[in-house]
């Protein structure tokens, strides 16, 4: 059976989503995905993770906990 | 050729929903590390599209019965295993360090969008200023959320991802909301709790 045809399995609009994130996300081994356009490589820029640092999260971590 | 869907830790267990064009699940192991994979003899027939969501169906299944689940972009294949045995030993310290940061957590998907955001830009500046509104209330979305989130991450587009603890992924939603309530000026957006898609272990 088509997993488009099972509706009771996800929504409409999350299928949407989720083959958005599928195909936008996620981790690749392969390296950055490279354009080539001319013999010219344009090489796409991958999306810079903002991360609270571990310390930072410890910490609000300890404090929730207490 | 090779399909990869997700890494893991140890033995995950399977679940039981089946892999592109009904293949069945399996694993390729490299020390501690586990891919999920299926195997294909033929190049898939399947529409593109409804392949990708069985991808990602393969990937939420997953990450509901295991703790650290990386998810992996659709269209990772590999010729054969001694192919992907040879990407994941170079990879391995980046998905280990992508496996820690998600263990135990979900994702959370946010989008702001400007009210003000006229549907056809009248002006470049027009525009500009509607992106720079959407970026910078996400941001603050972002500092608001930081003390109960692991990490975030913000688009240019003003797009956020957040990095939630499972347990708290409903409180996170909750302060999404609050926040909404609060800002007239964007229109709010959540979706999720999906697997960690945007936190894949490239974080600096």
């Amino acid at each position: 059976v088509s997993v488009l045809e099972q509706p009771h399995r996800i929504e409409p609009v999350a299928l949407v989503e989720l083959v958005d994130r599928v195909l936008n996300k996620g981790v690749t081994l392969t390296g950055d995905i490279v354009l080539s356009v001319a013999d010219v490589d344009l090489v796409y820029v991958g999306l810079r993770v903002l991360l609270a640092s571990v310390a930072t999260l410890d910490r609000l971590e300890e404090d929730t906990v207490a | 050729v090779i399909h990869v869907y997700a890494f893991t830790v140890g033995s995950p267990r399977l679940p039981q929903t089946l892999g592109l064009d009904g293949a069945d699940l399996d694993t390729v192991c490299f020390e501690e590390l586990a891919a999920v994979v299926s195997r294909h003899d033929a190049p898939s027939t399947t529409d593109a599209r409804e392949a990708a969501a069985a991808h990602g169906l393969v990937v939420e299944s997953l990450s509901e019965s295991t703790d650290a689940v990386l998810p992996v972009r659709y269209g990772e294949t590999f010729a054969d295993e001694a192919a992907l045995l040879d990407a994941l030993a170079t990879n391995a310290p980046r998905l280990r360090r992508g496996l820690e940061l998600v263990d135990g957590c979900v994702e959370i998907g946010v989008r702001v969008q400007s009210a003000a955001r006229p549907a056809v830009a009248t002006t470049g500046t027009d525009y500009l200023r509607a992106r720079f509104d959407e970026v910078s209330q996400s941001a603050r979305l972002a500092e608001q959320l930081a003390p109960i989130v692991r990490a975030w991450l913000v688009s240019p587009g003003g797009e956020a991802a957040f990095l939630v603890r499972s347990d708290r992924a409903t409180s996170v939603l909750a302060a999404v909301d609050a926040f909404a309530g609060t800002h007239p000026e964007v229109a709010v957006t959540s979706t999720g709790p999906w697997a960690p898609y945007s936190f894949g272990g490239e974080a600096a």
